[in-house]
């Protein structure tokens, strides 16, 4: 679990009016990056855990760029939430029985291919075509390095061609 | 630009297409939900005689008509996506009285005590994962600070709170609502916003009572108030927020975290307009509680202004009704 980016060092209660401007500056794009990397129905879940994870940190002024902190930090939430997410899916269909559906729709479906990809993945194809950012531009917002960038890419490519076939 | 092949080019449009269904797909806000389609119904009204005086009781509901607005939201505009109106949890998205979205989903609080005679005590970063995948939607927030591992659940959560205290004793620091449980020693004070004055200085008055109250087994619960402008200008408000409070003023509960900011209500000279916040029910008074009782209440209501004239406004309390 990587969550200590969100460790408070300023060893301080960050006050109601610090935390409101901050969320004010902040919210928007970092819900609309989670609606893609986690899906809509969690996404302000998971925009507020990274908050407030991120927030004293943000406040004390120890972050260059604000918003790559929090994307960054939203990919781990995002991968953990899913993780937790799986292993509660597992134990229900070990109980459950089996469930076949015959009237799922085309394998084919892009939307479910992306849907499919991991957490980081989605960020960083959220961040290529969503937000016209060069690999370097992703590495940089992502905090990884380009040679990363490039292979997340083109694993999801792999895969989103793969269900558009 | 990120250099992409031919058969990326023919997938772009598409992914693009796919993030913008995912990102209108994020639940509207109360104030999206207000302007398509839902309406204020006023349920009953009736007076009682309580203590020697008349209480008027306005028992409404927020009725949802129809469905429910998709955020209208373009690529890279800010403007147009709307916030979400409160801290981890998503009370006040949903309608007045449905179940939360993610209790029931979380996995049963069932792990084994993290130290055993004879083993190491386990590392911070692994007592988080640990609390992390136990608590799942439940906590409020986990966090690791300067002094520890903190744990904040809703005030409702007392028998979680025990459980937790039970099996890890003081590596975790249990804050229930907004008070730290077991209760300590430790000087708690409400937080307060920064104020510019009151909304009375501005010509803003807020109808009291306000429509009641209905909770969730979460903190933060979602309120109707209905404002209205004497002056001959019009007035415009980005941010509502309501502390349950004394009858003089003094403040009983926190801020609900991170629901400051709100959408942008005009109201015309002379007019009144319908403004949607959000409360917390977590005390933060050692002597009223974790949670605010249901009951008759008072409470202080703030407006933030807008970028011509910023900051925060209280109102005078008004009186309110939280239903169970």
């Amino acid at each position: 679990m990587n969550a200590i980016e969100g460790t408070p060092t300023s060893g301080r209660r960050a006050t109601t009016h610090e935390t409101d401007k901050l969320w004010r500056e902040l919210h928007a794009p970092l819900r609309r990056f989670c609606a893609v990397v986690i899906g809509p129905s969690d996404a302000d879940d998971l925009a507020a855990e990274t908050f407030l994870r991120c927030r004293d940190r943000l406040l004390a002024g120890q972050v260059a760029s604000p918003q790559s902190y929090l994307f960054r930090s939203a990919v781990h939430a995002a991968h953990n939430m899913r993780r937790a997410r799986d292993r509660d899916q597992r134990r229900t269909v070990r109980v459950a029985a089996p469930f076949v559906d015959d009237e799922r729709p085309e394998l084919g479906d892009v939307r479910d291919a992306v849907r499919a990809l991991s957490p980081r993945q989605r960020a960083v194809m959220y961040l290529a075509y969503w937000e016209d950012q060069s690999e370097s531009q992703i590495a940089e917002t992502l905090g990884l390095h380009v040679g990363t960038v490039r292979r997340h890419l083109h694993r999801a490519h792999q895969h989103l061609r793969k269900t558009l076939r | 630009m990120t250099r992409r092949s031919p058969t990326d080019e023919q997938l772009a449009p598409i992914i693009r297409e796919v993030f913008a269904e995912m990102i209108d797909e994020l639940p509207p806000t109360r104030a999206e939900a207000l302007a398509d389609g839902a309406e204020l119904v006023d349920m009953q009204r009736t007076s009682i005689r309580s203590g020697g005086r008349i209480v008027v009781l306005a028992a409404a509901c927020l009725v949802l008509v129809g469905g429910l607005a998709l955020v209208a939201s373009r690529r890279g505009d800010d403007s147009v996506t709307t916030t979400p109106l409160l801290s981890t949890s998503t009370d006040e998205g949903r309608p007045p009285g449905s179940a939360p979205t993610d209790v029931g989903s979380v996995p049963t609080v069932s792990a084994p005590p993290p130290t055993t005679p004879g083993t190491e005590p386990p590392t911070q970063s692994t007592l988080l994962a640990r609390l992390t995948e136990e608590l799942g939607g439940r906590a409020v927030s986990i966090v690791e600070t300067a002094n520890g591992i903190e744990v904040r659940l809703h005030a409702a959560d007392v028998a979680l709170a025990e459980d937790i205290v039970d099996r890890y004793g003081k590596a975790v620091r249990v804050v229930l609502g907004a008070l730290p449980y077991p209760p300590t020693d430790e000087d708690v004070t409400c937080p307060s916003l920064e104020y510019v004055g009151s909304l009375s200085d501005i010509g803003i008055e807020v109808e009291g009572p306000l429509p009641s109250i209905q909770t969730t087994e979460r903190d933060n619960a979602a309120f109707v108030a209905t404002v209205t402008n004497r002056t001959e200008t019009s007035v415009t408000f980005t941010g509502s927020v309501g502390n349950i409070a004394t009858a003089n003023g003094q403040l009983l509960t926190e801020y609900p975290m991170i629901a400051l900011a709100a959408d942008e209500y005009q109201i015309p000279p002379g007019g009144s307009a319908q403004i949607p916040g959000t409360l917390s029910l977590a005390s933060c008074d050692p002597d009223v509680g974790y949670r605010i009782a249901p009951g008759n209440h008072w409470v202080v209501l703030s407006f933030y202004g807008n970028r011509d004239d910023p900051g925060w406004r209280r109102s005078e309390p008004v009186e309110v009704t939280i239903l169970p």
